[in-house]
């Protein structure tokens, strides 16, 4: 049998059940990724060492008890993998290995995870597209268009079936952007539920998975919030406690064993409140039809499924988008702050230019989030408990050398691909992207769904009743 | 450059798996539109949200969005 192309928790429970090794899934996903990978280019580096861990994993005493025993995992090459250097997606980072795993990859570590590779990204995680020094990342869907950024390698990794699941980050969309673009999910966390990275911007970005199903994707939310709740929050859109409790051998300490739920035919019923925006931006930004069109499609599978569902007329205020590339541009300058300016990019140095001239102009966005934090989102969400709206802003432009091109080009390009994700980490609410359909260039489309902080549970349960009505599609030619 | 081309794309819907009322013998007239227009109702019922797309002259049924069938 063949395990890559098998859900996390497929995989896990067959591991955990003796069914088959963790060695030979780790070994058989290392294949696929060889096979796979010269074309999709997901990888800045693949690692030979996975079989011995997984070799470890295999002899753990605790097997039985791992919720991703065996689970091959990517991890975005931002974040610290013991024994390995975090290159950023840049030529000027140290090649320097790094001494500990971040707290997010020993955790799925600690679950029995094995971690088979390190995903490119754009350099320093900047942008939405996905080309560095060590290469460009194409979208499995369309190999001429880029997988979105800045999670590049880890969404493309998944789409292609490289791994059933892969760990990133999102400051302005970096995870719902790739996610949509390459047709898998993703959950950008609220504050305070994953460890964020040593770079957050400031408390803009969170770490996050990317997963081709939803239970996958809250089985690996409740290991990285180290919160075994969430795991199963998806069936009817609230944390539950599972009984007996699981990771006990990671965080509890008493004898129980955690065995999962056998999955059910569909999620529980349960009622919200939902609304959708098919076209939420700025006066000025437009708007895929198709992506508004999926929109609607979403908001009426969730009535069908039971909510109480409204339109949300509103467009965004107009202050929040320059609020927003403010924030983005002056993030970008303290990022690049420490590097060595003939080593990066020139869309890096542009970049940070930029953002240094808007700080000393005071106009760094600093006034802008906090008004949105403190009370405009709140104002502009209304009552509802889960906001749908469009991912994206466009199918994703081509796969490129854009990290060669200059200011105006890469930020009007993003700007207008990737509008739909930023306003969320202004105000640091938890966000889902969940692909429903195709459009007709034949890429996936993904609906964004947000909700206030602590909503979590409720962005779970609402994906997995989206994604039973419309089940995931793989692209072609990577079943 | 990309969105002027979507902008010009006929958008309907297909069935969802729900069993939602899709029109069933292709697209319906669209009341009061031109004849040439045509209409797939992605649902009518229940005072639902509902989505009429409207289609031009000359929609071609195989250039469809389509949502994951079931």
């Amino acid at each position: 049998m063949l395990w890559a192309g098998r859900t996390a928790t497929e995989i896990a429970t067959a591991v955990r059940h003796g069914d088959v090794s963790a060695t030979t899934v780790v070994e058989e996903h290392l294949h696929v990724i060889s096979e796979r990978d010269p074309e999709v280019g997901a990888f800045r580096r693949v690692r030979e060492q996975a079989v011995e861990e997984a070799q470890a994993v295999q002899k753990r005493p605790d097997l039985a008890e791992l919720p991703l025993a065996g689970v091959p995992v990517a991890v975005k090459d931002n974040l610290e993998v013991a024994g390995e250097a975090t290159r950023g997606g840049s030529a000027g980072t140290a090649d320097v290995p790094a001494p500990a795993d971040h707290a997010t990859v020993a955790r799925l570590r600690a679950a029995g995870a094995v971690v088979v590779g390190l995903t490119n990204l754009p350099e320093l995680g900047l942008v939405a597209f996905g080309d560095s020094a060590y290469g460009i990342v194409r979208n499995p869907w369309d190999r001429t268009r880029t997988p979105g950024g800045s999670s590049s390698g880890s969404a493309a990794a998944v789409a292609a079936g490289m791994v059933p699941i892969a760990l990133g980050n999102d400051g302005m969309g970096s995870l719902r952007i790739p996610a949509a673009a390459c047709g898998v999910l993703a959950v950008k966390p609220g504050a305070d539920v994953v460890p964020p990275p040593a770079d957050d911007w400031n408390r803009l970005t969170e770490n996050g998975p990317l997963a081709t199903t939803v239970s996958d994707l809250a089985l690996t939310l409740s290991v990285l919030a180290a919160d075994p709740s969430l795991a199963e929050a998806w069936r009817g859109g609230r944390r539950v406690d599972p009984r007996p409790p699981m990771l006990r051998s990671v965080w509890a300490d008493d004898d129980e064993v955690w065995e999962p739920q056998p999955p059910p035919d569909s999620p529980e019923p349960f009622d919200l409140r939902v609304a959708y925006a098919p076209q939420p931006l700025p006066i000025g930004l437009p708007m895929d039809k198709e992506f508004q069109a999926a929109v609607r499609a979403a908001a009426e599978t969730l009535r069908v499924a039971g909510h109480t569902v409204v339109e949300h007329g509103h467009r965004l205020p107009a202050w929040l988008g320059p609020a927003t590339i403010a924030t983005w541009l002056s993030q970008a300058a303290m990022s690049a702050a420490e590097m060595d300016r003939r080593t990066v990019e020139r869309r890096t140095r542009a970049l940070a230019r930029a953002g240094r001239a808007l700080t000393r102009m005071k106009l760094d966005g600093v006034r802008g989030r906090e008004r949105w934090s403190a009370y405009g989102a709140d104002q502009w969400f209304g009552d509802a408990d889960v906001l749908i709206t469009p991912s994206l802003g466009t199918v994703p432009p081509r796969a490129d050398r854009w990290g060669e091109r200059g200011f105006l080009r890469n930020v009007l390009a993003n700007v207008r691909f990737a509008p739909a994700t930023g306003a969320w980490n202004m105000c640091g609410w938890p966000a889902i992207t969940v692909p429903i359909a195709t459009h007709t260039s034949g890429l996936p489309i993904g609906v964004q769904l947000i909700a206030p902080p602590g909503g979590e549970p409720h962005l779970l349960g609402l994906a997995a009743q989206l994604q039973s009505a419309h089940p995931p599609v793989r692209p072609r030619g990577y079943h | 450059m990309l969105l002027a081309a979507a902008d010009d794309l006929p958008i309907a819907v297909q069935t969802t798996g729900h069993g939602l009322p899709v029109a069933p013998h292709g697209p319906a007239p669209l009341s009061g539109s031109s004849p040439d227009a045509g209409a797939i109702s992605y649902t009518l019922g229940g005072g639902g949200i509902g989505l009429l797309a409207e289609l031009k002259a000359g929609w071609d049924p195989r250039n469809l969005f389509r949502l994951n069938p079931a």
